[in-house]
């Protein structure tokens, strides 16, 4: 089976910085922050205070009520979001295209809230029972089954839990499987709902969040920011796309893995520099050829600096010509549905021509000496773009964008 | 009360570690030790289990040798009672 060019046609996003795609990117773009002080968890007995919580979000609005309590926050965010992104792409699934369509999600904890909810009614009220409910809700693989039932696709379909890497994950499978011919469509990316009591606690024993805001490469960066939401993408064979006249975000060009076999939680530069390399080599694309990189960029002291040493390693003199953007600073780190928000990002950072910046920077930290963009979006022609994302635990996927507007220039790409 | 806080820290450590305690010194420094992130927010919960305080994230951070984690103990200790005391005369 030879290798097919791969493209966005769709996309939906439902985040801190609004309930759908357009009032994602006007925030982007605007360098606004989604982040706030969290309104659905009480607070009083946490060290921090402030999230990237999904506002104004009327579950009614979405789900009747029979169907509303079998889904748990995060597969609502999958399915929302995914809804999005099949009506974007504007394309007719026929019987026969929906058994050759692919679903491939990303969840670090999946129903956390649902668990977390049910399990502490049982302990403190001694309950001798749970919602029956509980195990559908809270797998992390409901997203992925929402979006397979309502659109009635009877093709591959799966989650990929690794942690903050997990939405890279799913896109790239999702992408390798639509270049290689195993899929003719793919629903595809990630969500996530983690604000409920509990694990919040555990964020706060980590030592990792914020008091404030997260400020990625700034030199008084104090932490991460908590985010939740979905983001999916339609992904389709390019020749697929144009005869049927679609409208085309971005092409997926590269995918790349490591692992960092190290540390449960300290980041390596090793690892992430191998994943990066691996998706330029996978889209045989040189390094100098990329003109964005949307970070990891979670604004940990030692994410931050770790990152921008594997960036340099990568890319070299390169490195001083690119541009690198952390949008966690606006629509906070999503975890398992990090990868998918951050695609939607890069494609329509590459879609519009402008690059979202680093909302939150007062002052640069010489130890991430990059262009990080601060505060003010800005113009940009590049041609290929990056999203990189480093879990936990060691697990690094990037993918590798590229402008779909017939105006490539770069001449080192042999793709 | 100042070396109970001293013991009590080192045998934390001890503990955490797998290290023996006269490996660990009043001077000792995180990195001697060989004490990770990972390490440090262990020994930190189990601190504050033991002294029933909380440690704030900016303290911890600049926290690097067995000394410092037991004056920052101490104070945080001594600001507790002032607190409670605060607190009964306040009532």
């Amino acid at each position: 089976m030879s290798m097919r060019r791969v493209v966005i046609t769709g996309i939906g996003v439902i985040s801190a910085l609004g309930l759908n795609t357009a009032e994602f990117w006007a925030a982007l773009r605007e360098g606004l922050s989604g982040i706030a002080p969290i309104e659905s968890v009480d607070v009083s007995k946490l060290r921090f205070h402030n999230g990237a919580e999904v506002r104004c979000y009327d579950v009614r609005a979405h789900f009747d009520d029979g169907k509303a309590h079998f889904l748990d926050r995060f597969s609502q965010f999958a399915l929302i979001a995914a809804r999005e992104a099949v009506s974007d792409a504007r394309v007719s699934l026929s019987a026969a295209l929906r058994d050759k369509t692919a679903v491939v999600t990303g969840s670090c904890v999946g129903g956390q809230s649902t668990e977390d909810t049910g399990f502490s009614d049982l302990y403190r009220f001694n309950r001798d029972r749970v919602h029956p409910l509980t195990i559908p809700r809270t797998m992390a693989n409901a997203g992925a089954s929402y979006i397979s039932m309502e659109f009635g696709i009877t093709g591959p379909a799966y989650t990929v839990s690794t942690a903050c890497s997990s939405s890279n994950h799913a896109i790239g499978q999702a992408f390798w499987m639509v270049r290689g011919g195993h899929a003719e469509l793919a629903i595809t990316g990630g969500s996530e709902a983690p604000f409920s009591f509990g694990f919040l606690k555990a964020w706060e024993a980590m030592r990792v969040v914020a008091p404030d805001t997260c400020r990625p490469f700034s030199r008084e960066r104090k932490g991460m920011i908590l985010g939740e939401g979905g983001a999916m993408l339609v992904l389709e064979p390019l020749e697929a796309a144009s005869a049927r006249g679609a409208s085309i975000y971005a092409e997926i060009v590269g995918f790349g893995m490591s692992s960092d076999a190290n540390h449960i939680i300290q980041p390596s530069a090793e690892g992430p520099a191998r994943a990066i390399r691996s998706a330029l080599r996978d889209a045989e694309v040189q390094a100098d050829c990329v003109g964005y990189i949307n970070a990891h960029g979670t604004g940990t002291p030692s994410n931050d600096c770790t990152e921008t040493t594997a960036i340099r390693a990568v890319f070299g003199a390169h490195a001083n010509q690119l541009a690198v953007s952390s949008t966690k600073s606006m629509h906070g780190h999503g975890l398992g549905a990090a990868g998918a928000l951050e695609a939607a990002a890069t494609a329509l950072a590459l879609r519009n021509g402008i690059l979202p910046p680093t909302a939150n920077f007062t002052e640069p930290d010489p130890e991430c000496d990059l262009d990080i963009i601060p505060n003010q979006a800005r113009s940009s022609k590049a041609e290929y773009a990056l999203s990189n994302s480093f879990a936990f635990g060691g697990l690094n996927a990037v993918l590798l964008f590229r402008r779909f507007d017939g105006q490539h220039c770069c001449t080192k790409s042999k793709g | 009360m100042p070396d109970q806080i001293a013991e009590k820290v080192i045998s934390i450590i001890t503990s955490v570690k797998r290290i023996p305690p006269d490996a660990i010194s009043i001077e000792s420094t995180f990195e001697q030790l060989g004490i990770d992130s990972l390490d440090g927010i262990n020994v930190l919960y189990e601190l504050e289990g033991a002294f029933n305080i909380s440690i704030p994230d900016e303290q911890a951070k600049s926290i690097h040798t067995v000394r410092q984690m037991v004056d920052g103990i101490r104070k945080l200790i001594a600001d507790g009672l002032a607190d409670a005391a605060s607190s009964r005369n306040s009532a």
